[in-house]
């Protein structure tokens, strides 16, 4: 096996789990009721979002949109087709309020 | 009464105890059909009681052990317990193990080979029960009347060990080899003291067999973390080519430097009479306190598994049907007219309750979507419109019943049975599965779509295997019941209530306890099983019907299960066995009759990080015990709330812990 490869291999043996921001990630776990986001950056407000929907709803899930409305947030969410749309006001505890499933 | 006792025998022959991290436990079903409760007070289970105890830990579900006496024509005469008028003392005898450390590695049955061993570098070149430094063996422990307090059985793994090498391949927590192609220098700490059960009595001196905690840990520095390095390091099939079963496709189940504490073995009882007769499950057993030696027909095998997440739900086929298929003499309806709600409706009743638990049968798919087993899709075989053909033996309804039993998969091979493709049984390597007869192409159209016993085709097609029984099928017995229905050759029988076991006449109780046991099990696909491994499908290993062997030694058997069995419980997430790990769960909206899902194994692990796939093999031992149950939903009058006929499953009981990121210790 060439070099490269194994570095790359290692690389990747490396990076196991998802690469969300960790900065933000330690912010979330330590805030317990909410997390500190809503005056982040849009780019590392996704990456919590994302996270969030992963854990409440499943790593199978995507992010498709997501907007903020005062103290609210709204998300459009994708699985096997299936589109939620969600909200929450703590990124923890997500409510579905749009469903395309039909049965 | 004793001169008409010929022998003594344990029921259920083969039991089945679940993990769980509380120290409370309950007992498992004893009747066919029933649910048991948990016990506590409001909560979701059959009389109220809880699967969570008050710190939301999950119960432990034990099997008890009953002892009924047999006259000369092996005719059932009673229950035998310290409450008998002739029974002075009754001293169980239990020998249990966990040998799965010991193993020859798991690579799918049909790629059996016998000289690949796990953890190979401790004790090579012996057989798996010679290897004691890697087998857990509480040794012979017993528990008589008037004994008060627990047996708890313990053991220790990976004595005597210092050093040795693991592949580089491997993921090590806390540590990435400079050149994975090299293999890596661990130490080796012994786990001691592992709890792999313990012994209690009931009021009646019955035997309680409580299982484990489900723990399981790596002895390494560095430790072992749970992967599939084959995923990341020349996948598909792994370094080496695939031929290494630490590194390939196999290596979740092969996991070198862990343990877990399940467990099987032997269960006896010696009983002495207020006459002073002494009769014992065990052959040359004279007095009390003689040791004897086993007899598989009399004495009976504990198996310890994981949880079962959704108790209501049963397997399309259970190692029940397994038992029946390898024993068809001991099946109890083999000459009686097909009945529609005691052979059939069982089985469309299960299929429809996976549309609460499997993304494939529920329709969410896009593949499967409006063709599954939803409320209100077309394979919902409850519906008041399907049932009103079913139950119909006319011929203005044949072509229906025959449009269903051409859905239906049968084994590979001119005897449809699953074992002839997989002889010899192990430790020899398979090769029936060569001949001609179980050549064919595997079709995904028919039914059950759920894999079977020779993995998933997409592996099979990665590896370039071509086994057959890549699909799960019924058994011969199942399929047969559904061809008389198809053909009109049945009649309709009324819905069976379950009746518990005391309301069973005593001769009907040994076998109630026999296949209740086993009925809310997996049996098949078996890759390797989750409860039983696929073992249970040869008549080599066992004396009789839901009997283990005489030649079988504790342990043996749970040994081909996964080690540790975590990594396994997580990557079966599709179409294996959603009745025990769900795959999905569902809210329920009851006012609109509406349903949202989310994947059943989310919420957030030990570091914070979602569980997901990308690390699921290592998360589920942290997260196997918080996950939900699924379970019915309970009208106002205690009945169960109903979708066009399908009872509606959610999930419930999940535990807290998981759906916040923990508190970081500052």
């Amino acid at each position: 096996m060439p070099f490269g490869t194994l570095q790359v291999e290692r690389l990747a043996m490396s990076f196991t789990r998802r690469q969300f921001v960790k900065s933000l990630a330690a912010t979330a776990a330590l805030m317990g009721s909410g997390f500190a986001i809503a005056n982040s950056d849009s780019v590392a407000s996704k990456a919590a979002i994302e996270k969030a929907i992963k854990a409440s709803f499943g790593g199978g899930f995507s992010l498709v949109s997501y907007s903020k409305s005062g103290a609210t947030f709204q998300a459009k969410i994708e699985n096997f087709g299936n589109q939620y749309t969600v909200s929450s006001v703590n990124l923890i505890d997500w409510k579905i309020i749009q469903s395309s499933l039909s049965s | 009464m004793s001169i008409k006792i010929k022998s003594i025998r344990i029921h259920p022959g083969i039991g089945m105890a679940r993990m769980g991290d509380s120290d409370e436990f309950f007992i498992g079903p004893e009747a066919p059909g029933l649910v048991v409760d948990p016990g506590g007070s409001n909560g979701p289970g059959p009389n109220g009681g809880s699967y969570r105890d008050s710190k939301s830990k999950l119960k432990r579900q034990a099997q008890r052990y009953r002892i009924y006496a047999y006259d000369a024509e092996g005719n059932v005469i009673e229950e035998l317990t310290s409450k008998s008028d002739i029974v002075k003392s009754l001293s169980w005898r239990v020998h249990v193990r966990n040998m799965k450390a010991a193993n020859y590695a798991f690579q799918g049955a049909y790629l059996f080979d016998p000289s690949q061993l796990r953890n190979p570098s401790i004790q090579p070149g012996k057989k798996p029960i010679e290897r004691n430094q890697l087998i857990i063996d509480p040794g012979v422990q017993t528990i008589a009347s008037g004994q008060s307090g627990p047996v708890v059985m313990k053991g220790d793994i990976f004595t005597g060990i210092e050093k040795g090498l693991l592949p580089g391949q491997l993921r090590y927590e806390g540590f990435t080899p400079k050149d994975i192609s090299k293999d890596v220098e661990v130490t080796y700490k012994p786990a001691k003291g592992i709890e792999l059960g313990q012994l209690r009595l009931d009021a009646q001196d019955r035997l309680l067999f409580i299982p484990s905690p489900g723990k399981g840990a790596c002895v390494t520095t560095p430790k072992v973390a749970l992967s599939n390095p084959s995923e990341f390091i020349s996948p598909p099939n792994g370094p080496e080519n695939g031929k290494n079963p630490l590194t390939n496709q196999f290596a979740y189940f092969n996991v070198p430097g862990w343990w877990d504490d399940t467990c099987g073995g032997e269960i006896d009882v010696t009983i002495t009479l207020k006459d002073g007769t002494v009769l014992s499950t065990r052959d040359n057993v004279k007095t009390a306190v003689d040791e004897g030696t086993r007899n598989p027909a009399a004495g009976a095998w504990i198996i310890t598994a994981p949880p079962k997440f959704s108790p209501y739900m049963y397997h399309v086929v259970s190692i029940t049907d397994r038992v029946y298929e390898a024993f068809p003499e001991a099946y109890p309806y083999a000459k009686q007219k097909t009945n529609f709600y005691r052979d059939i409706y069982p089985i469309f009743a299960n299929a429809v309750n996976y549309g609460w638990v499997s993304a494939e049968a529920s329709g969410i798919a896009k593949a499967h979507r409006n063709a599954a087993h939803g409320p209100n899709q077309a394979g919902n075989l409850l519906s008041p419109t399907y049932m009103a053909f079913f139950t119909d033996p006319s011929e203005k309804s044949k072509s229906m019943r025959q449009m269903v039993y051409a859905l239906m998969r049968h084994p590979a091979g001119k005897n449809g049975r699953l074992v002839d493709s997989l002889m010899p049984p192990p430790p020899q390597k398979p090769t029936s599965w060569k001949n001609d007869e179980f050549k064919r192409v595997e079709q995904d159209k028919l039914m059950p779509l759920l894999w079977g016993t020779a993995g998933k085709p997409k592996q099979n097609e990665q590896l370039g295997n071509h086994f057959p029984n890549q699909f799960l099928a019924l058994t011969a017995i199942q399929l047969n019941h559904i061809k008389e229905w198809a053909d009109g050759n049945f009649e309709v029988g009324v819905l069976q209530q379950p009746l518990e076991l005391e309301k069973l006449p005593t001769k009907d109780q040994p076998r109630a306890l026999d296949a209740s046991a086993l009925e809310p099990t997996i049996g098949g696909g078996f890759h390797p099983g989750i409860e039983f491994p696929y073992l249970i499908i040869y008549r080599e290993f066992f004396a009789e019907a839901f009997r283990v062997g005489k030649n079988v030694e504790p342990g043996a058997l749970a040994a081909y299960m996964s080690s540790p069995w975590h990594g396994d419980f997580w990557s079966c997430n599709s179409a294996w066995w959603p009745t025990q790990r769900p795959d999905i769960v569902f809210e329920y909206d009851q006012k609109n009759q509406t349903r949202t899902y989310r994947e059943w194994f989310r919420g957030y692990d030990a570091d914070g990080e979602p569980l997901s796939d990308t690390d699921g093999f290592n998360q589920m031992a942290y997260a196997w015990s918080k996950l939900g149950m699924v379970l019915p939903i309970k009208a106002k009058d205690g009945s169960f709330v109903k979708d066009n006929g399908a009872v509606v499953f959610t999930e419930q009981e999940r535990g807290p812990e998981l759906n916040r990121p923990p508190v970081k210790k500052k």
